[in-house]
């Protein structure tokens, strides 16, 4: 080799770094937005302060983001000056906070056969050092370089055509990156993993369902744990005290017939709590042993240290798709306390181990039953919201029954596996829609949004005791987080896009973040993100 | 369809030489003269956002792409069968013996000239050079080879250099990503993505000379066939 020419380029490596340090402390850099849920705790609130309930009404629309897809049930990233979010199906773009301007475009390219039950979503991001990880259709999880967009790594996590796909938002933890795994409908066997976030290697899997000869096989009849379901697709929350991850389980499967799969079915309807080093199962709650309804623990777990029954605590938050709302103990998952927190039909109360007791009559027929909630949920997927200035649990929820009919069904590797069907909103009695405050201590009611339509948004609130909300119908609502009256309202439409709420225009959950001591708001809502902002 | 796409199935190099004629012509304004994109996505690297089945490319030549400036093709099965192969043609990796040099020798320099400042590898390298991690199934030979020995020959957009400087004499220097009447969003050499308002600007001058040098005078003929045959084999494929 001739001399080498000395590059004229000389790069440095000064750009945005998240740290772990960062990650465990996101309420010190409040004009951030670092984890799905805004922090580990799984809270969706917000420090920021600048928007208030005076000057809320004067919200103007500062830009727009226009995706290919709609049904966008992203939550964006704010980081260092840069807004990063995915785009259904499973594309990403990272773009200026300030002005919506795109600096880069990740766009993959998906197999035309994807299986994916109930639209094809993707939730969000994880970011850890300079590289953001995603999630794909196809069940793969990629790192890319924040800088660029380009792939860093790319995996198979599992094989897509066994129904196996990623609609959640990874989650980063230490130099680790866990994600979950959908295919509830497709007899999955569910799991949990973490990856090195440098090299992609896998760290460690915990099977949602255990394996033969592990405690809990016993709770499957015959080989049914192998097509079990109990599938992770909405990100948990991590206390980093205590290295302990928190995530909620899905369905087990086939949905609504569990002739073939008699017992209480572990891990699936539970809260899971595993060693974030090892994967190693800690604790768990199960919600709903032997599900037939479809009732999906995949809520975000809130956690929070707390005083209970006048001793300091560690205590999970949990307002679960069955009906219920529960207080755990976080260090050791036994049950603290749970009822109702909307019209419910199907059990009689929890007994002192948090247990259903189950009314007679509630099971899926071939004639069909109906029972409240309906297969849809009290909630679902999208994030409630705890504020530690109101001391209040705010929560999208639908208050209706639905109709649950038994079917045959046979397991054939990539096919639906319902075992029924289910109708989640009757025409002669079609329930409404909620976003409701709890108190978190007792369940009970403090007040009500009342909504027409049942929404599938997530719910923000903020320190300045404001709390932001989407409906059904296309609005775009702020509240007084203290009394739930409306202070700002506008309509973004985006109605008559299908998907599973019928047509429902709004699937994400705002968030909020502050570039040059402005605050801004963002929402999605049909297949563009909204981003508002005082003149 | 059917017969359209048997047609794509025997398509000769004959088609391809028609195909390249005819992509000339209709395409190569805005998805580049070798498909590496510009105004229109890239057609050489193997992502095809609207389905990459022949079928697949054969419908988006046909219909177009609503909502987009691609407009649809009215031209024969044939036409479109040809356009089809030459498509394909960009993005055939080379074979093992069609390779010039010696990949093993290559890859020693490579990683001793210092590429991965600014290019990345896999895991390795960094962020100011296109991503060479699967660089041999999207760029021919004659492609990597220009590459080197004259960078400024066919610079992406992407690649372009923005320097600007703003009212308080504050100058930033950067790859130019993308700029409208308002603004300007660059990725500058430390690695920051940044937006300005034109406003706050008094001069903004856009090079289209690569930040690479030429290796020309760097390495011999043997030295260049080496490195190109590494590149080449850098091929896509997720782990599993």
């Amino acid at each position: 080799m001739r001399l080498l020419l000395l590059l004229l380029l000389v790069v440095s490596e000064a750009s945005a770094q998240v740290t772990f340090d960062r990650l465990k402390t996101a309420s010190s850099e409040p004009g951030s937005w670092l984890t799905y849920s805004g922090n580990y705790q799984g809270w969706r609130f917000s420090p920021l302060r600048r928007l208030t309930r005076e000057n809320v009404k004067e919200l103007r629309l500062a830009w727009v983001h226009q995706m290919r897809n709609a049904q966008v049930e992203t939550t964006p990233l704010v980081i260092d000056g840069v807004m990063y979010l995915t785009e259904p199906p499973s594309d990403v773009a990272a773009l200026d906070p300030e002005t919506g301007r795109v600096f880069w475009r990740y766009r993959r390219s998906l197999p035309t056969d994807i299986r994916a039950c109930c639209g094809r979503v993707n939730r969000g991001l994880a970011m850890y050092g300079d590289m953001l990880y995603l999630g794909t259709l196809d069940a793969h999880l990629l790192a890319l370089d924040s800088r660029t967009g380009d792939v860093v790594w790319d995996v198979e996590v599992a094989d897509y055509e066994h129904g196996y796909a990623i609609t959640g938002a990874p989650l980063s933890i230490k130099d680790m990156v866990l994600t979950g795994i959908a295919g509830g409908e497709y007899g999955i066997r569910g799991f949990l993993d973490a990856y090195d976030a440098r090299t992609g290697e896998r760290r460690w899997r915990f099977y949602t369902i255990p394996g033969p000869g592990e405690p809990g096989n016993e709770s499957w009849s015959g080989d049914s744990w192998k097509t079990g379901g109990g599938p992770t697709w909405v990100t948990g929350a991590y206390d980093s005290e205590s290295n302990l991850v928190v995530w909620g389980t899905g369905n087990p499967a086939p949905d609504w017939n569990g002739d073939a799969r008699l017992g209480d079915n572990l891990y699936s309807d539970s809260a899971i709590a595993l060693d974030a080093d090892t994967g190693a199962l800690r604790w768990h709650f199960q919600f709903v042993p032997h599900d037939v309804h479809d009732w999906d623990a995949v809520q975000v777990p809130v956690l929070v240290d707390d005083d209970w029954e006048g001793e300091p605590r560690k205590l999970v938050y949990w307002a679960n798709r069955n009906g219920f709302y529960y207080v755990l103990d976080r260090t050791t998952g036994r049950f603290l306390f749970g009822t109702p927190y909307v019209k419910q039909t199907w059990a009689k109360g929890l007994d002192e181990n948090g247990r259903p007791i189950r009314l007679p009559g509630i099971d899926p027929t071939e004639g069909g039953v109906v029972v409240w909630p309906s297969a849809l949920g009290a909630t679902n997927w999208f994030s409630p919201s705890y504020n530690p200035e109101t001391g209040l649990f705010y929560v999208a929820a639908w208050e209706g029954p639905g109709l649950y009919v038994k079917g045959e069904d046979q397991y054939r590797p990539g096919e639906p596996f319902y075992g029924g069907r289910q109708v989640a909103i009757l025409e002669d009695d079609p329930g409404h829609g909620v976003i409701r405050a709890l108190d978190p201590k007792t369940g009970k009611k403090v007040w009500d949004l009342e909504l027409v339509g049942k929404p599938m948004a997530g719910v923000l609130s903020t320190a300045s005791r404001l709390v932001f909300a989407g409906s059904h119908e296309g609005y775009f609502y702020a509240l007084d987080g203290d009394t739930g009256a409306e202070l700002f309202r506008i309509y973004l439409g985006g109605d008559g896009l299908g998907g599973i709420g019928g047509g429902a225009a709004m699937y994400a959950a705002p968030i909020t973040y502050e570039v040059k001591g402005k605050q801004y708001v963002s929402m999605s809502s049909g297949s563009a993100l909204f981003t508002f902002a005082l003149p | 369809m059917w017969g359209l796409l048997f047609a794509i199935l025997q398509t000769t190099a004959a088609d391809v030489a028609e195909g390249r004629e005819l992509y000339r012509l209709r395409c190569a304004e805005c998805h580049g003269g070798e498909g590496e994109g510009g105004r229109g996505p890239n057609l050489a690297d193997g992502v095809f956002y609207h389905g990459d089945a022949d079928s697949d490319l054969a419908r988006t030549i046909q219909n177009g792409i609503t909502g987009t400036e691609m407009p649809g093709f009215a031209g024969s099965e044939l036409r479109i069968s040809q356009l089809v192969a030459f498509i394909r043609s960009l993005n055939r990796a080379a074979r093992p013996s069609e390779l010039p040099g010696n990949p093993a020798r290559g890859e020693e320099s490579f990683r001793a000239s210092d590429c991965l400042s600014c290019h990345r590898l896999g895991l390795e390298g960094s962020f100011a050079g296109p991503d060479l991690s699967s660089v041999g199934s999207r760029r021919s030979l004659r492609h990597l080879r220009d590459s080197l020995v004259d960078p400024s020959r066919d610079v992406r957009p992407r690649f372009r250099v923005a320097s600007v400087v703003q009212a308080s004499g504050t100058r930033a220097r950067g790859f130019l990503l993308d700029e409208d009447r308002h603004t300007i969003q660059i990725l500058d050499l430390d690695g920051v993505l940044r937006s300005f308002s034109r406003e706050e600007l008094t001069n903004v001058e856009i090079s289209r000379e690569s930040m690479m040098p030429s290796y020309a005078d760097v390495f011999d003929e043997r030295e260049l066939n080496d490195l190109i045959s590494f590149l080449s084999t850098r091929r896509s494929g997720a782990r599993r």
